[in-house]
């Protein structure tokens, strides 16, 4: 009986830190290349998931010509974004002019989506439907299998292109360092829009996969607080960081509800902070220190 | 005479790069101590390691008899360590006043309530303005530091490090970028400094002339070894210098 | 020194305008909403300290908020304290918790900790919900007693005012005179270079840390102040998104300066109530507005003021200079 339910918590864990992961691995992505922390990176989430409603549920196209379409779109989005919130920003004075921009970013979005959608909450049919049974009452829904699954190919996805590749990793520098970007012959710009391309189009799908658990509703932003929180467990800046962390508070969630329904939330970000306090770093970052 | 600054087999990688091997040096008061190498010999470094910006693998470093290895990098600078950077670090969004003030601060010590009732001193003006004539430029207080030349901007770095009334001044390329007036006038602020002032000096340069004509004492370095020390006689004479850096022009 | 003192007199006869005026002339409601704006000014004032003295971009207000208004609610509803008595408890008690959790956050850099001052307010609000016994949680404590010194008792919307406006003045005189003291020079420092403030003996973890119980202090103030204005306290005041629309204030004023500061929290405060029939807009609005301001005017409306009157004094040679170094040389440079 126990066993049965503390597998149920770990594969409800493992599917909410997948999602987390991707925010995370978005946020990363940012952070590597235009040293910039997203705000907004819960709102791209949140319309992700709104997006794919949208074109499932009301414009009713079947699963394969929706991802196409979504994935079009997120493209748009990212770029837009870039040029809405980088772009002029990049040589500001203030350093703090880019997190405050894209604190308003969300809010902008956030409001956006409330005068298309409404702000009451939105329904997501499973995207796929049923539950397997393990043994007596012992269920786990085929959507955190997959939700799972998908994550783990995202994930991998992401790890080879900017980790392993020699192309990723060009693409980072560039973005860091015009004179990289000369060497490559890349113009800085369009390796920044990438990195903002496919960091709007992870999170996009990262909304999609977690719209059917939950209602579809602005509140979907919050989100990116957990993916903030297993970054920096993880380790600032890394992706392998990133990803673990937010695994770990993916589960860590999850049984905390076995102890507490109202404290869910406090223990996730105290974990976090007892980490900062022991390694202010994360578990697999390094000290990332300024050239004199 | 007694040591104001000492290096005791100083060591620091990066990674797999050396920046440093059992370095050991040693900077008098009034001595303006010429620091050279190739590119890449690991010069900054060395500075970064004196001023405590990067802390030091092993080895220690001594100032004014103490033992500074551990210590942080501000309370270095409280103790007599002067720096001044390849490319000139101010308030970029203050004015020139408070830049100096907060030099001014290192040198006066007044606590916060005090400063709180009178907040801004104005007894650095007269050696601020008998530094800057000596530099022979001038500049309005109340300006901004994006209103000074290059140039400008590197000689009040070294005027504000002296303001400090600091024991010893680490200088990091003064010259580079400067015409060749405003190279002399740099070497006329550090000659005060070091010959009037007794204050050290550790200079970075890549102007030969400059080394050879102002200091009395020079270290090598060569991929963060010290290669050869001596005046600049012995130095220029030495054959592992030469070959330092003639061997690397042939590699060119 | 002349020109100082006219300086001053103006600022003083505004200000004394204001304190006449405001209160006489005004609706009931429109002092309720003003009185509403200085209490969040003064937390905004932390937000001066922190982001604009500083550069650190914080959203920990509303919480250290929170810390000072239920301080404040505990020592009179079940202390029976007197309101200064209160004020005063909930400074010290900010400050005290700003000691703590900023010596912990700040250990980290830049935007990380911006981001772990999120993961605060969020904890805090988990606590201030489900602490009932000290905070009431989501219903709030009521009834919580009125301004008052010695026998004087506020009773009146108009009487908060003059309290709200004491309290707002000498935070904003305290935080206007910070910035020229060694200490405001030192969160200079620290804002525009870390490194070059080391080399200039600049304790730089030290002087975050101070700055962040400057703010702590500040937003005790303003919470213990938001209490007994209202009479109420609800753990819903402490959310996150208050925090950024606090920090939205902050900027569209002019961040730098307890004036610009004070612009910005009347007009988003005044915002809503002119905009009443655009109500479902606003919020868009300020998302937007904040965006663009970033790109335009990042030093907000009296960052736009001081350099238009900056142009102004340079056109007609109002400035006085103190010059610094030869004659020659400055005789050189005008050529």
């Amino acid at each position: 009986m126990n066993i049965g339910l503390y597998l149920q918590l770990l594969v409800i864990g493992l599917s909410m830190g997948m999602i987390y992961a991707i925010l995370a691995m978005g946020i990363v992505l940012l952070v590597r290349a235009v040293g910039v922390l997203n705000f907004a990176q819960g709102e791209l989430f949140m319309l992700g998931a709104y997006v794919c409603y949208a074109l499932t549920v009301q414009l009713h196209m079947p699963i394969y010509v929706m991802l196409i379409v979504a994935l079009l779109i997120f493209v748009l989005f990212g770029t837009l974004f870039m040029f809405a919130v980088y772009w002029p920003l990049r040589n500001s004075k203030w350093p703090a002019t880019i997190i405050i921009s894209t604190l308003g970013a969300s809010v902008v979005l956030k409001e956006v989506v409330k005068l298309i959608w409404g702000s009451v909450p939105v329904v997501q049919p499973p995207i796929i439907k049923g539950v397997l049974v393990l043994w007596g009452n012992v269920r786990i829904e085929y959507q955190y299998l997959f939700i799972i699954g998908i994550g783990s190919l995202l994930i991998t996805a992401v790890f080879l292109l900017f980790d392993k590749l020699f192309l990723g990793r060009a693409m980072q520098a560039a973005a860091q360092d015009s004179y990289a970007a000369q060497l490559l012959g890349i113009p800085t710009i369009v390796t920044t829009a990438l990195t903002y391309i496919i960091s709007a189009s992870l999170v996009g799908v990262g909304g999609w996969l977690v719209s059917p658990l939950f209602l579809v509703s602005t509140s979907l932003g919050s989100f990116l607080l957990k993916g903030f929180a297993g970054m920096v467990i993880g380790g600032l800046g890394d992706v392998k960081g990133a990803v673990i962390g937010s695994l770990l508070v993916g589960v860590i969630e999850s049984f905390a509800t076995l102890f507490t329904a109202t404290y869910k939330d406090a223990v996730v970000f105290s974990v976090l902070i007892i980490v900062l306090i022991v390694r202010p770093t994360g578990f697999f970052g390094q000290k990332i220190s300024e050239k004199v | 005479m007694e040591k104001l600054l000492a290096l005791s087999k100083v060591n620091k990688r990066f990674g797999g790069v050396v920046a440093a091997k059992d370095v050991d040096m040693e900077v008098y008061p009034g001595e303006i101590h010429g620091l050279i190498g190739p590119n890449g010999a690991g010069k900054t470094t060395m500075l970064n390691l004196i001023s405590g910006i990067t802390p030091v693998d092993s080895g220690t470093i001594t100032f004014l008899g103490r033992n500074i290895t551990k210590m942080k990098a501000h309370n270095r600078a409280r103790m007599g360590l002067g720096r001044t950077f390849q490319t000139p670090r101010f308030l970029d969004r203050s004015d020139i006043e408070e830049n100096i003030l907060l030099a001014n601060d290192l040198n006066e010590r007044i606590s916060f309530f005090k400063s709180f009732v009178s907040p801004k001193s104005k007894n650095f003006i007269p050696h601020l303005d008998e530094l800057t004539r000596v530099a022979d430029f001038s500049f309005y207080l109340e300006d901004d530091i994006s209103s000074l030349t290059y140039g400008q901007r590197k000689m009040l770095e070294i005027i504000r490090s002296m303001i400090t009334n600091p024991k010893l001044i680490l200088v990091d390329e003064p010259a580079a970028g400067l015409n060749n007036v405003e190279r002399d006038r740099v070497m006329t602020l550090l000659r005060l400094a070091a010959h009037e002032r007794g204050i050290g000096i550790v200079l970075i340069e890549h102007s030969m002339d400059m080394i050879m004509d102002c200091c009395q004492n020079i270290t090598v370095l060569n991929f963060g070894e010290v290669i050869a020390c001596g005046s600049p006689q012995e130095v220029s004479n030495n054959e592992a210098v030469i070959e330092a850096y003639l061997g690397r022009r042939k590699d060119a | 020194m002349k020109r100082r003192i006219i300086k001053i007199l103006v600022v003083v006869a505004i200000l004394a305008l204001a304190a006449v005026l405001v209160p006489t002339i005004s609706s009931h409601y429109v002092i309720t909403v003003v009185n509403g704006a200085l209490v969040f000014y003064v937390g905004c004032l932390g937000i001066c300290v922190m982001l604009g003295y500083g550069g650190m971009v914080s959203f920990a207000t509303i919480t250290f908020m929170g810390l000072g208004a239920y301080m404040s609610a505990n020592l009179s509803l079940k202390a029976g304290m007197p309101f200064l008595v209160c004020v005063l408890g909930s400074m010290i008690f900010a400050g005290l918790c700003a000691l703590i959790i900023g010596a912990i956050l700040l250990r980290l850099s830049g935007t990380f900790f911006t981001f772990s001052t999120v993961a605060l307010v969020l904890i805090a609000h988990d606590l201030f919900t489900n602490l009932r016994s000290l905070t009431g949680g989501p219903d709030g404590m009521g009834g919580i007693p009125p301004f008052n010194i010695g026998s004087f008792v506020a009773d009146t919307a108009a009487d908060n005012f003059y309290f709200l406006f004491v309290a707002g003045l000498l935070a904003a005189l305290f935080v206007h005179r910070l910035k020229y003291t060694n200490l405001g020079r030192r969160l200079a420092a620290v804002r525009d270079n870390e490194i070059a403030a080391a080399t200039m003996g600049v304790d730089v973890y030290r002087t975050k840390v101070v700055a962040f119980i400057i703010a702590g202090v500040l937003s005790g103030l303003s919470g213990s102040l938001m209490v007994h204005n209202y009479h109420f306290v609800g753990s819903s005041s402490f959310v996150f998104d208050q925090s950024t629309t606090m920090v939205i204030m902050a900027m569209l004023g002019g961040v730098s300066h307890p004036g610009g500061v004070f612009l910005g929290t009347m007009i988003i405060t005044m915002l809503p109530e002119w905009l009443k029939p655009l109500q479902e807009y606003i919020r868009l609005f300020y998302g937007l507005g904040v965006m663009l301001l970033m790109v335009f005017m990042p030093t907000g409306l009296w960052g736009l003021g001081e350099q238009l009157s900056a142009r102004f004094k340079e056109r007609f040679h109002l400035t006085r200079k103190t010059l610094i170094g030869s004659d020659d040389a400055s005789s050189e440079e005008m050529i």
